[in-house]
């Protein structure tokens, strides 16, 4: 279940930010993307947390003081995605609950 | 650039006192280097009569402009407070004064021969309505520079200085844009707030270094103004300053002046349409980048391929 979240983490990473020579399993799950690593920047933070919150429905803001935490890495951000669809989930279930 | 046609009597004496202090000085002033060279390292070593002389002068600049810049600027401060109906309006106003006044500060330091730049020089160079214009940062005096050279000038503020009470009045009436402070995805909102200034007709200035350069170096550039240029759709304008001697950099600071009169000039390279790199901002990144880093630690060398980089 994990090893899956992380590879559609990093193909789409892959895939958002038009990486040319660079497949998903090159990625190793725990080095860092941005700066050191895969070298990204925060043009590219920025593209990653829009295409992480259409495929998975997880939003984060501009000014969360835990964005360099959550997109260190693909173990991060995958325990991050989890987290918020959890959290997503449970908002959810208690609309049902109150309708 | 800046090329001193007019007497000026400070700046005269020392252009005859500072060959005659030094060797090196009086091997500058004989000779010029024909090929593209590296930048030199700043002087190191003692102070002689021309950095003493022009330490005073410095010091005297800093002490005029200590005691009577805060009474200006109090005043200007309470009318920046006051509400507005039209933030552009008042914000192109605001950009006007400050554009006069450094470029009273820069006729001031040529007067006294502490930095040869004309700011008169550049009119005409940049092209009309809104754009980019990115260059690389060597000292303190090229962002002033560009303020009294280029109108409806809009710049990125650290974040520190743009939160100081004191400066926050100016720094938003001229609608300048706050810099990140570590935030991963603040790039978001520095974009966004930099398309929506281009939007409405300003000119944005950003330094890609997101600092000043180490002397002879430049350090690698950060992708927000091109993305911002690829955006809005508008020229990005890339400048080379030069800096020679350097002063007012992160080594060389403000009261210890080189013997030389530094001069600062500024090249203004063709305009770029993002278009031609596909609106990707990491391609129009390299490119510049690589032209800036070519032609700023020459001493504006004419080769081939440095003329190449020109265009």
């Amino acid at each position: 279940m994990d090893d899956t979240l992380e590879m559609e983490i990093k193909q789409l990473i892959v895939d958002s930010l038009m990486l040319e020579d660079v497949k998903p399993e090159d990625i190793n799950s725990d080095d860092p993307l941005f700066v050191e690593g895969l070298g990204l920047d925060s043009i590219d933070a920025l593209e990653l947390a829009m295409a992480i919150h259409k495929k998975f429905g997880v939003r984060t803001s501009a000014d969360d003081e835990n964005n360099r935490e959550n997109f260190h890495s693909v173990t991060s951000l995958a325990a991050f995605v989890r987290a918020g669809q959890a959290k997503n989930a449970a908002a959810a279930e208690s609309a049902g609950d109150s309708a | 650039m800046g090329g001193g046609a007019r007497a000026l009597p400070t700046a005269w004496v020392l252009d005859r006192l500072a060959p005659m202090m030094s060797e090196a000085g009086h091997r500058a002033a004989r000779t010029r280097p024909a090929e593209a060279t590296p930048l030199a390292p700043p002087e190191r070593g003692g102070r002689n009569l021309g950095q003493l002389w022009r330490t005073f002068l410095a010091l005297c600049v800093f002490v005029v402009y200590s005691a009577f810049a805060p009474f200006g600027y109090a005043m200007f401060m309470v009318w920046l407070m006051l509400p507005t109906r039209d933030a552009n309006r008042r914000a192109r106003r605001v950009q006007g004064i400050v554009r006069r006044a450094f470029g009273m500060m820069h006729d001031l330091l040529r007067f006294m021969g502490l930095l040869e730049f004309d700011h008169r020089s550049l009119i005409g160079r940049f092209p009309d309505g809104p754009f980019v214009v990115v260059a690389n940062h060597p000292t303190l005096p090229d962002s002033s520079a560009l303020f009294a050279s280029v109108p409806d000038l809009c710049a990125v503020v650290r974040a520190d200085l743009y939160k100081k009470g004191w400066l926050r009045p100016l720094v938003v009436g001229a609608r300048h844009l706050e810099g990140g402070s570590g935030n991963l995805l603040e790039g978001a909102r520095l974009v966004e707030q930099g398309v929506e200034r281009l939007n409405e007709g300003f000119r944005l200035m950003m330094f890609p270094e997101g600092s000043r350069s180490p002397p002879g170096e430049i350090r690698p550039f950060r992708r927000s103004a091109f993305e911002i240029a690829c955006r809005a759709r508008v020229p990005l304008v890339p400048v080379v300053i030069r800096c020679r001697p350097v002063w007012i950099s992160k080594e060389v600071p403000l009261l210890r002046p080189p013997a030389q009169r530094p001069v600062l000039t500024l090249e203004v390279l063709d305009p770029m349409d993002p278009a031609d790199f596909g609106y990707d901002s990491r391609a129009l990144m390299r490119d510049v980048e690589s032209r800036l880093r070519r032609l700023a630690l020459t001493d504006g060398a004419t080769t081939p391929a440095l003329e190449n980089d020109r265009k």
